[in-house]
């Protein structure tokens, strides 16, 4: 009982991060109809910005701000870092292609990708640094409730990518950009007819996306302390496949999307494999797939001929 | 009479467009015309074979073993890379697990023939056995495509390529625990893990052992060059026929009663069986394999390899191959990258920078920002490497190279992407100028960070030249426009 509560727990933060990746792919699959495959390497960068940030302000030992200042800084900047990146690789990758064979964009995110993880192998090296987040936070604090253990920690990132979450969805329900979005998704020719300036709809979407995967990234080291500059690509797999199991497009099934993969992957490793575990990922990934190919919140795509 | 119907010039002639007529003279004007009419119509057959020819002389005058290892490097890369051109550039399937199946070749070769299991199967029984497992293999990875399109293919199968190397590494200990009891007792070894697998067999063939890397050579070329011919008669036979029309737009070859869904299976197959068969060549050669030989950074190269030569064109494979098995060799040491890298700047200088008024505008602009560094170095009382001999002391005059240059390399590196995007972005009338500056933050760059790091290098260079050649030659250096109805 202990281990499976314990496994809960896990999967609930392992999901909450896949969800947050998932969103960036599900946004700009939604406005664009492209598979942004450089989306982990932003997510690896965020996660090296809030390590930068950190080290700026003085490392985990003796932080020159309160901890209480230090992590929404530390996701800010991140975010912010990120949806730069996020920003330019849609500007000099994806826009000069927009007209070209689908496969164009993806063979160009692949060196985007390959790029990136260069760079930061170049700038920091192959060495795995760490956050160093127990001198941030006492690990032992946190709820601890019969069976139930659960860090500060992880409770900060599930809270944060609950709130996150639910402000993304007012603002696409509410406010007049968020709208813009969705009309873009649904028909960019007719968007454009109506005024919308379709580029600047693209550039924000691939600012909010790649912010939400920076913020991941921070989180990502603070709970697991491991940051190194080939962890965005598995990241990004398994995000891709928490944004295809839930549908690829949707919001709402972004974020189921993550919550089924982290618990697949958590539960895997608990009662499976502590090594194959993203085998199971996978076959959940093809078994998906192959039964219902539009996810869960998906809708079938018509094709008119 | 002014009749508009008359013929305004002397060559155009009734019955002709003048659209093909007036891309025909553009041809015909270009460099080498003539020497490239005559490659054009000759068959495809005889160019391969006389390319293969040629590549077999050079095992006769390769000087050292060295080179011969390059050549083989190229000759295998270029199965590969046809290999690849089948699935992505004939079928337009992308296929990311491929390396995938290069690395399953390699390694069944391996646990078949070699020390590890004491199972030394005879190279004729085990390579074909290989070839058609890993042929299987593609089929049932391709059958997920039956339902799927494209983008949702190609995260399939990139999927299973971080799934094989996941498998390989850990599959040293291969165990079950389920709900404590552990499947088999004692974890069983089948990979090797992050060891690989040693003590493989070289190839024999007809009683005879490959033991040179000559000797593979010959070998590997023989079999690109049949692979090649093979290839070339399946592309203009039926199969090839509706493989290309798949390619061009599946819904109308299915109404034609094209069988895609079926084609699509048999394209994964033949690009799974011929890496599989490039695996083979390569674990032989080694004589070991180890996981990390079929990662990422691999599927990259071939990509690049694949796409550089042009998708669809069979020879295309080839001239891929070259360069990016060989370019990488040249940034191996400092002097011959240095080499590289300034006369591929001046190439580009040349080439991109005239009239004289530009190359001016680009000349001080790179003088003036050399002065600014070096004023800026002096003030912060930085010191600077002495001055080599050689090219490298030319382009130390030029550039100043600091004992401690890692984070300044860094630094520059960053402003040069930086800069380098910018530069995309300007209007025509600023490029001279901000070029000569981003040229000038480059050498900076490659100075005191890039050359020390070939490797990383390489990747950086490969990376960024996929996304430059999408933007601006979206067919490949070697490839034929396709011209999209839309």
């Amino acid at each position: 009982m202990a281990q499976f509560v314990q496994l809960v727990v896990n999967g609930l933060t392992l999901g909450s991060l896949y969800a947050l990746i998932a969103l960036g792919y599900s946004l700009v699959y939604g406005v664009l109809k492209l598979l942004n495959f450089a989306h982990g390497e932003v997510y690896m960068i965020g996660s090296f910005i809030g390590y930068g940030v950190l080290q700026v302000l003085g490392g985990s030992a003796n932080p020159s701000v309160p901890v209480g200042v230090l992590l929404p800084l530390l996701m800010l900047v991140a975010a912010l870092g990120a949806g730069l990146v996020g920003v330019a690789i849609e500007r000099f990758a994806y826009r000069p292609l927009r007209q070209s064979p689908r496969i164009a964009p993806l063979v160009s995110a692949l060196g985007t990708s390959f790029f990136l993880q260069a760079t930061m192998l170049l700038v920091v090296g192959a060495r795995i640094v760490r956050y160093e987040s127990e001198k941030l936070i006492d690990v032992s604090s946190g709820v601890h409730a019969g069976v139930l253990n659960i860090s500060v920690m992880r409770m900060l990132v599930i809270g944060v990518s609950a709130v996150v979450m639910i402000g993304l969805n007012i603002f696409m329900k509410r406010s007049k950009l968020g709208k813009a979005m969705r009309a873009t998704s649904y028909d960019p020719e007719a968007a454009q007819m109506m005024g919308m300036d379709v580029n600047r709809v693209v550039m924000v979407t691939f600012f909010i996306g790649s912010a939400l995967a920076g913020v991941a990234g921070v989180m990502s080291g603070l709970v697991y302390n491991r940051v190194f500059h080939t962890m965005g690509f598995v990241a990004g797999l398994k995000g891709f496949t928490a944004s295809v199991v839930g549908g690829i497009g949707s919001i709402q099934g972004a974020m189921a999307g993550g919550l089924i993969i982290g618990f697949a992957e958590s539960f895997a490793q608990g009662y499976v494999s502590t090594t194959f575990y993203d085998v199971v990922v996978f076959v959940v990934l093809i078994g998906f797939l192959l039964t219902r190919p539009r996810g869960l919140f998906g809708v079938p795509e018509l094709k008119k001929v | 009479m002014t009749n508009e119907d008359a013929p305004q010039t002397g060559t155009r002639s009734i019955g002709k467009d003048q659209w093909v007529e007036q891309a025909a003279e553009r041809i015909d004007n270009r460099p080498f015309a003539k020497l490239r009419r005559r490659l054009v119509q000759t068959p495809v057959q005889w160019r391969v074979l006389g390319i293969g020819a040629l590549a077999l002389l050079f095992a006769l005058v390769s000087p050292t073993d060295y080179t011969t290892r390059v050549a083989f490097t190229v000759a295998l890369y270029t199965l590969l890379a046809t290999g690849l051109n089948v699935v992505v550039g004939w079928s337009g399937l992308l296929d990311l697990g491929y390396v995938a199946f290069f690395g399953f070749g390699a390694y069944a070769y391996a646990l078949l023939s070699s020390e590890k299991f004491g199972l030394h199967w005879p190279t004729l029984v085990s390579v074909p056995v290989v070839v058609l497992g890993t042929a299987l293999l593609g089929f049932l990875l391709g059958l997920p495509s039956r339902r799927l399109s494209g983008d949702y293919l190609a995260i399939v199968t990139l999927f299973f390529g971080q799934i094989f190397v996941s498998i390989v590494n850990n599959g040293d200990r291969l165990q079950l625990s389920l709900n404590g009891h552990n499947v088999p007792n004692k974890p069983f070894n089948l990979t090797g893990g992050p060891n690989g697998v040693t003590g493989i067999d070289p190839l024999s063939l007809f009683g005879k052992k490959v033991h040179t890397i000559t000797g593979y050579y010959v070998v590997t070329v023989i079999v690109a060059v049949v692979v090649m011919l093979l290839l070339y008669r399946l592309r203009n036979a039926r199969s090839g026929l509706a493989l290309r029309a798949m390619r061009e737009d599946p819904l109308a070859a299915e109404i034609l009663s094209v069988p895609v869904r079926r084609l699509r299976l048999v394209a994964f197959a033949i690009g799974a069986g011929i890496a599989a068969l490039a695996g083979t060549l390569f674990a032989s050669v080694q004589l070991s394999v180890f996981g990390s030989n079929f990662d990422l950074p691999f599927l990259v190269l071939m990509y690049a390899a694949a796409i550089l030569g042009g998708l669809g064109n069979i020879g295309g494979g080839f001239i891929g191959a070259l360069i990016v098995a060989v370019l990488p060799e040249m940034l191996r040491t400092p002097s011959t990258g240095r080499a590289l890298v300034y006369g591929a700047l001046v190439v580009f200088v040349a080439l991109r920078l005239r009239p004289w008024g530009r190359l001016a505008q680009y000349l001080i602009a790179l003088i003036a920002t050399g002065v600014l560094v070096r004023l800026g170095l002096a003030a912060f009382g930085t010191s600077i490497r002495p001055r080599a001999t050689g090219l490298a002391g030319m382009t130390g005059a030029l550039v100043p190279h600091l004992t401690k240059s890692v984070s300044f390399g860094n630094v520059a590196f960053l402003t040069l992407i930086a800069g380098g995007l910018g530069l995309t972005l300007l209007p025509p009338k600023w490029r001279p100028v901000a070029a000569g500056v981003v040229s000038y933050i480059g050498m900076l760059a490659w100075e005191n960070r890039l050359a020390e790091q070939g490797s990383i290098t390489r990747q950086l260079l490969v990376g960024a030249a996929l996304v430059a050649i999408m933007a601006s030659r979206p067919q490949g250096f070697f490839g034929i426009k396709r011209v999209e109805v839309l």
